[in-house]
């Protein structure tokens, strides 16, 4: 039987990365793209996932610095005080976003098709509250939990947008243009690039992955990125096709809006596609749970604190928090302009800063190794040392 | 102490998650609307709201399927009632109705929406925004068009129907009920009002003693109803959109009236701009089964001759008829919103190239059944 540990298996650290790049695109995804890059949207997809895969092999590399080690443990190594508080903050206050947008998007979304009369902090308060649930236990359980829940959804989703198929009436619109125009499609490139924000909680996820497991865990962020890409890719297919690109833009959630349409005449539930939508809160339970573990494991090595005690304290108060500040957001306008908000800086975060720790952590340790002399001859490990650098722990 | 700290998170998160629907209401407290009518009001700028609600006899009517006697002229007791609210916009219209009704108004069992022919292009933009905003609306309802005052319509109860908004899903749902499949869902009408240069076609509902006749369609300009179809003219739309399923057509032979049923089409456009000029080709392949035939002659040799025969007759009604449609601009095909996907912008130029297109219709017909007695 398997042991229990603080470790998570490669699969369910690919579905953590999954749950990540849905979190927020699932409700909104291709509204944005279309309204940008008109018929280039698909190359302004193409680009924004073109993009994600350097920016998850720019992180894998940051992991890599040092792979026992959290992100926040190898900024405090590599940087000095200040740089690395300023690192810290700004990381959390982006962060601290994510949720608020999944959270109150999936609160308007129920509050517009399915309760209309039930107060929305009810919803939220049920989100927030069973995600604070979920990190509880910290990554493990988080990372069950997910391959529970996620799994079964994602495969009725898709089950369910196969069924959208035979309300294709605008096929035209499923085709690329071939008269492709630069700024429109880098425009919507980076406008909808919120689809694959998530996965920047790779260095913070991978000394949780058992040293051995690390190469399998490697691919499958990229198996994650492409699985990713191909849901939004059939996601964008559909719903152009079945909504056409000039309704859709006026559409606040075309995904949903479109799965509304499937009447499957017979069964006793038969709208079952709006039906799905609810389970979509999965998805940003999932992306909430694990934005709350990781803000927490960005703020404790800052304030060196460890133990379980103040996690589970930091938590419930992250989560508290988000709640307020998702109360304060009155309309989906304001949910809009955040996200239109934070995209920019999430990108120029993500994908800026893993060049200068890599160059940082270089340059540290060829000087250390310069000042160390050169190195001495490789021992033989003890039994016990390599145990524990295998991280059998 | 530890365990019974977790419990009681588990219990807190989950609670108001066990209460059910916060605006959960007893059906009692409900009105199911099953069909909303908009027509013109009494004031040029105001429009009315008709709104179709079951009673409770129509409700246990169709509880029992139907046993109830039906909704046709023999009862006593109605089953529906309708509700009239009018105001500038649709939601003032619906205030004053919510002000009739002693039940919260329901939209999320909605059957159809009927749009009177004389709204003005400017009532319809305000219905279909209101529409595509209002999230409980069931966008799966049917819509429909009417000439008849829309009390007329809404207070006409079919016999064949256990109550009369129920009709309309028997009716759509049933693709061999009809000549020409003509149900159009309230989101595709929101989705053709959204999308440039391109124009609507409803199903025109006409109201009898204890029917309803659905055999025509309305061609809308600019959201505002242009030309309604004779019978024929409608096939001849369904055969384009793909959605005449029992068309029939007689080819006279030495005086005899030879006649094809069962008719379907599958259309294929293409366009192509030759020398600054938009020309259209329409590819037509039609499926079709013999019908009436001289009894004492062998079918079988006439067979090549008779497909041609029906190939050129409605070749040549296609396109007399869609040259009559794109002389009056109304382009219900999408042609120009798949150009337009393409080249943003150039909507005037389109516009200009429809009108003056040159059409060519080629049609081909195989005959798949001939029947006994050849």
């Amino acid at each position: 039987m398997q042991e229990t540990t603080r470790h998570i298996s490669p699969r369910q650290y690919a579905l953590l990365e999954l749950a990540g790049f849905l979190g927020i695109g699932i409700f909104e995804f291709p509204r944005a793209l279309v309204s940008t890059s008109g018929n280039n949207a698909w190359w302004g997809f193409l680009l924004s996932w073109g993009v994600a895969y350097v920016g998850v092999w720019l992180l894998l590399k940051v992991a890599y610095v040092d792979p026992r080690e959290t992100l926040f443990g190898m900024a405090r190594r590599i940087m000095p005080d200040y740089v690395y508080w300023g690192f810290g903050v700004v990381d959390t206050a982006l962060h601290i976003l994510l949720p608020i947008i999944s959270l109150g998007q999936f609160g308007f979304v129920i509050v517009t098709f399915f309760l209309p009369e039930t107060p929305i902090w009810m919803v939220e308060l049920t989100l927030m509250g069973i995600a604070c649930l979920v990190a509880w236990w910290e990554l493990p359980a988080l990372a069950r939990s997910t391959e529970m829940l996620f799994v079964p959804t994602m495969m009725i989703s898709i089950t369910l947008l196969a069924l959208l198929v035979p309300h294709v009436a605008d096929a035209y619109a499923m085709l690329p243009s071939l008269n492709v125009r630069l700024m429109p499609v880098a425009y919507g490139g980076l406008r909808t690039f919120y689809i694959f924000i998530g996965f920047e909680v790779i260095p913070i996820l991978w000394p949780y992955i058992r040293r051995q497991d690390q190469p399998q865990a490697r691919r499958y962020t990229y198996y994650a990125v492409t699985g990713a890409g191909i849901f939004y890719a059939i996601v964008m297919a559909v719903t152009v096709g079945v909504e056409n690109p000039w309704y859709l833009r006026h559409l606040e959630w075309p995904g949903v809006s479109a799965l509304r349409l499937i009447d499957v005449q017979g069964l006793i539930i038969n709208k079952l596609g709006l039906l799905i939508v609810v389970f979509w809160g999965v998805v940003s339970l999932i992306f909430i749970s694990v934005r709350l573990w990781a803000i927490t494991h960005v703020i404790l090595p800052m304030i060196h604190r460890r133990t379980i005690h103040w996690y589970r304290g930091m938590v419930l108060g992250l989560a508290v928090l988000i709640f307020l500040l998702v109360r304060t957001v009155p309309n989906i306008a304001v949910i809009d302009r955040l996200t239109r908000f934070m995209v920019p800086l999430m990108v120029g975060f993500v994908l800026g800063y893993p060049p200068l720790f890599i160059l940082a952590a270089v340059t540290i340790q060829s000087r250390r190794r310069r000042r160390r002399g050169p190195a001495p001859p490789a021992r033989r490990l003890s039994a016990k040392q390599r145990r524990e650098r295998l991280g059998f722990d | 102490m530890r365990r019974l700290g977790a419990l009681m998170l588990l219990l807190i998160a989950v609670g108001p998650g066990l209460s059910g629907c916060g605006s959960n209401q007893l059906l009692t407290h409900r009105a199911l609307v099953l069909a909303l009518g908009f027509g013109p009001g009494p004031h040029k700028r105001d429009l009315a709201l008709y709104m179709q609600i079951p009673t409770p006899q129509g409700l246990a009517s169709v509880m029992a399927g139907g046993a109830a006697g039906g909704s046709g002229g023999g009862s006593s007791k109605k089953t529906t009632v309708v509700l009239k609210g009018t105001g500038a916009t649709v939601a003032k219209a619906f205030a004053q109705i919510q002000a009739e009704s002693n039940q919260d108004l329901y939209l999320g069992q909605l059957q159809a929406v009927i749009f009177s022919t004389q709204l003005s292009q400017a009532q319809m933009e305000v219905i279909g925004s209101t529409l595509t905003r209002l999230g409980q609306v069931d966008k799966t309802a049917y819509a429909l068009a009417a000439t008849a005052p829309l009390d007329k319509v809404l207070h006409t109860e079919p016999a064949v129907s256990p109550m009369a908004p129920l009709y309309y899903a028997t009716e759509f749902s049933c693709s061999a009920c009809q000549t020409v499949r003509l149900d159009r869902r309230i989101w595709s009408v929101e989705k053709r009002m959204a999308a440039p240069a391109v124009d609507l076609w409803l199903p025109l509902l006409k109201p009898e003693k204890a029917a309803f006749q659905l055999d025509q369609a309305v061609l809308y300009h600019h959201l505002k109803a242009h030309t309604i179809l004779t019978p024929e003219k409608t096939e001849l739309l369904g055969y384009l959109l793909g959605r005449t399923e029992k068309g029939f057509v007689d080819v006279p032979w030495h005086g005899f009236p030879v006649s094809i049923r069962g008719m379907a089409s599958r259309t294929h456009f293409s366009t192509q701009w030759p020398n600054g000029h938009l020309h259209i080709t329409v590819h037509m392949h039609i499926m079709g089964e013999a019908n009436g035939f001289p009894i004492n002659r062998k079918i079988g040799w006439h067979v090549p001759w008779m497909q041609a025969a029906v190939s050129r007759q409605i070749a040549n009604r296609e396109l007399r008829f869609l040259e009559s449609m794109s002389r009056e601009n109304i382009d219900v095909l999408n042609l120009g919103e798949a150009y337009l996907w393409q080249h943003p912008h150039q909507g005037a130029r389109w516009s200009h190239a429809y009108r003056h297109a040159q059409w060519t219709v080629h049609a081909t017909t195989t005959l798949s059944n001939l029947g006994e007695g050849t």
